[in-house]
């Protein structure tokens, strides 16, 4: 029973940290509260269905499970795509008028899923688990779903490919830079425009994978990036804003308590007590778990 | 090197810079001291374009530069030092250093002699900047200004909050630079007697002007002390 819930709450730890990493960078970096966030993941779920369609019209039939291999990169691609188009048309416009860009993103939020629901419709569409994900490991009266078990492996390696981006790249350096001094990065020679828009579509593209993953628990609609939005924030909030290790325990903290709360109680009280967590942990640090902390003038 | 002519700059409706004009030669340590307040860093800033000027000509290196946005400014050659030192505190010093090849398309080795004139800075290669005193931070600011090799140095305040040992380092790294490599410092100072001692032409500001222009070995000092004070 406890080696069971605390799968599941791997499982559920490891969606909210594929839907709030890219919400990380973008709120952590820009500080823009972009309320259209979970239509990105909306945007990599509906991708891996256009994708499923595409394999079962054109791929030999032995081939078609691999369609969720081909659109894990391509919900990458549309999603960065779109996070790029919205960060030049509206978001750019916006820095530092907060409230201004919070409005501004739910509107496009609102207008994402009217779009979604003129092409694909009102009732939400399926995505088949391919083949090789159909089943588990079961051990003794436990079984471990291979989709659970393949999310939690597409978190792991998001988390290695965003660490390896921001830590060891040379872009990671110019995105780390401008997150720490926009005006000293640009004296550095840095585009920081061309940073901002790249690290916006780095984290859409990253939703984008989410979206990719959540399609396979459930119906994709146009409101299927909504569910997760909230813990996204919570994550951002909770660990630091534009930190990488405090979103992990984060959405560790938050993914745990919602699982192992959910088991003793029911699912809307446990979500009333994360966030009364949250909330009580805000109160004692504002600033979330991890903060950038420097040495003060001598 | 850089010719400021007929240069106005404004934060919001307020007018810092009314009409300056300032010549900075070429291969020369040129000093732009001033009380607190009279835009002396503003004029920095406004070379850097981090301020809106919307009226004047910056001209470097024979090109007109006053809509160029910051970071091209830099690559083209143009280092910087801001007051504060503006290190990136959570970057190690070797990072820092890195970031200074920027300019450059982040390639390349950071120069051996910037180690030799900051020999703190390879000892504490792996210590987050914001770990570093104020003056080994000053110290890194100014090394990093240096990596890509810029034809022109501008620093703010240098010596601002730093012990006098590591003031007197600054000084000899300032000179060595400009005699080793040729490069033009632009120094902003309320120190009087750094100026003096370090810099080769220096200019008095004033109220967004420059009210005082000559050679430094030529000037005399209670003269200057005494331009400051009015």
């Amino acid at each position: 029973m406890f080696i069971n819930t605390l799968f599941n709450g791997m499982s559920l730890t490891s969606i909210i940290l594929l839907a709030s990493l890219g919400l990380s960078i973008t709120f952590g970096l820009m500080r823009v509260i972009n309320m259209a966030h979970g239509e990105f993941l909306m945007i990599g779920a509906y991708t891996t269905y256009v994708v499923q369609m595409v394999f079962s019209k054109l791929v030999p039939e032995q081939f078609q499970s691999w369609y969720y291999i081909a659109s894990i990169p391509t919900a990458f691609v549309v999603a960065f795509l779109f996070g790029s188009l919205l960060e030049k048309v509206v978001i750019s416009r916006l820095y530092g008028r907060e409230i201004d860009s919070l409005l501004a993103t739910f509107g496009i939020s609102l207008i994402l899923q009217q779009l979604a629901r003129s092409i694909f419709g009102t009732q939400g569409v399926n995505v088949k688990a391919p083949d090789f994900l159909f089943g588990g490991i079961t051990i003794g009266n436990l079984t471990f779903s291979y989709n659970r078990l393949f999310i939690i492996f597409s978190v792991v390696m998001c988390i290695v490919i965003m660490w390896y981006i921001m830590y060891r790249s040379g872009f990671g350096k110019q995105m780390r830079a401008v997150m720490q001094n926009r005006n000293m990065a640009q004296c550095m020679g840095i585009n920081s425009r061309r940073v901002d828009n790249l690290t916006f579509a780095i984290g859409s593209g990253i939703a984008g994978i989410a979206g990719c993953s959540i399609s396979l628990l459930g119906s994709v609609d146009s409101t299927v990036g909504q569910s997760y939005i909230v813990y996204a924030f919570m994550v951002v909030v909770l660990g630091g804003v534009g930190n990488l290790k405090g979103s992990v325990i984060g959405a560790c903290i938050i993914g745990f308590a919602s699982i192992f709360a959910e088991n003793y109680t029911s699912a809307t009280i446990a979500k009333a007590i994360v966030l009364f967590i949250v909330i009580l942990f805000l109160q004692k640090r504002p600033q979330g778990l991890f903060v950038v902390r420097t040495r003060e003038l001598d | 090197m850089i010719k400021i002519k007929d240069l106005f700059t404004y934060y919001g409706e307020s007018m810092i810079i009314e009409n300056l004009a300032l010549d900075i030669p070429k291969g020369e340590i040129v000093s732009l001291i001033g009380r607190n307040g009279v835009g002396k860093s503003t004029t920095l800033k406004s070379i850097m374009g981090l301020v809106k000027t919307p009226q004047g000509s910056i001209i470097f290196n024979n090109n007109e530069i006053i809509n160029t946005p910051t970071y091209n400014r830099v690559k083209k050659g143009i280092g910087y030092v801001p007051q504060g030192r503006d290190i990136f505190p959570q970057m190690t010093v070797e990072e820092n250093l890195e970031l200074g090849l920027q300019p450059i398309g982040g390639k390349g080795k950071i120069p051996e002699y910037l180690f030799e004139l900051f020999p703190i800075l390879p000892k504490f290669a792996k210590r987050k900047g914001g770990d570093l005193s104020g003056g080994q931070q000053q110290q890194l600011a100014i090394a990093r200004a240096l990596v890509a090799e810029p034809q022109i140095l501008i620093l703010d305040e240098p010596t601002e909050g730093i012990q006098p040992s590591i003031i007197e380092d600054i000084g000899v790294a300032i000179k060595k630079v400009n005699e080793w490599k040729g490069t033009t410092i632009l120094l902003v100072e309320q120190y009087l007697d750094f100026v003096l001692k370090n810099s080769t032409i220096i200019n008095v500001m004033e109220r967004g002007e420059i009210v005082f222009h000559g050679k430094t070995k030529e000037v005399d000092g209670k003269h200057i002390q005494k331009l400051m004070t009015h």
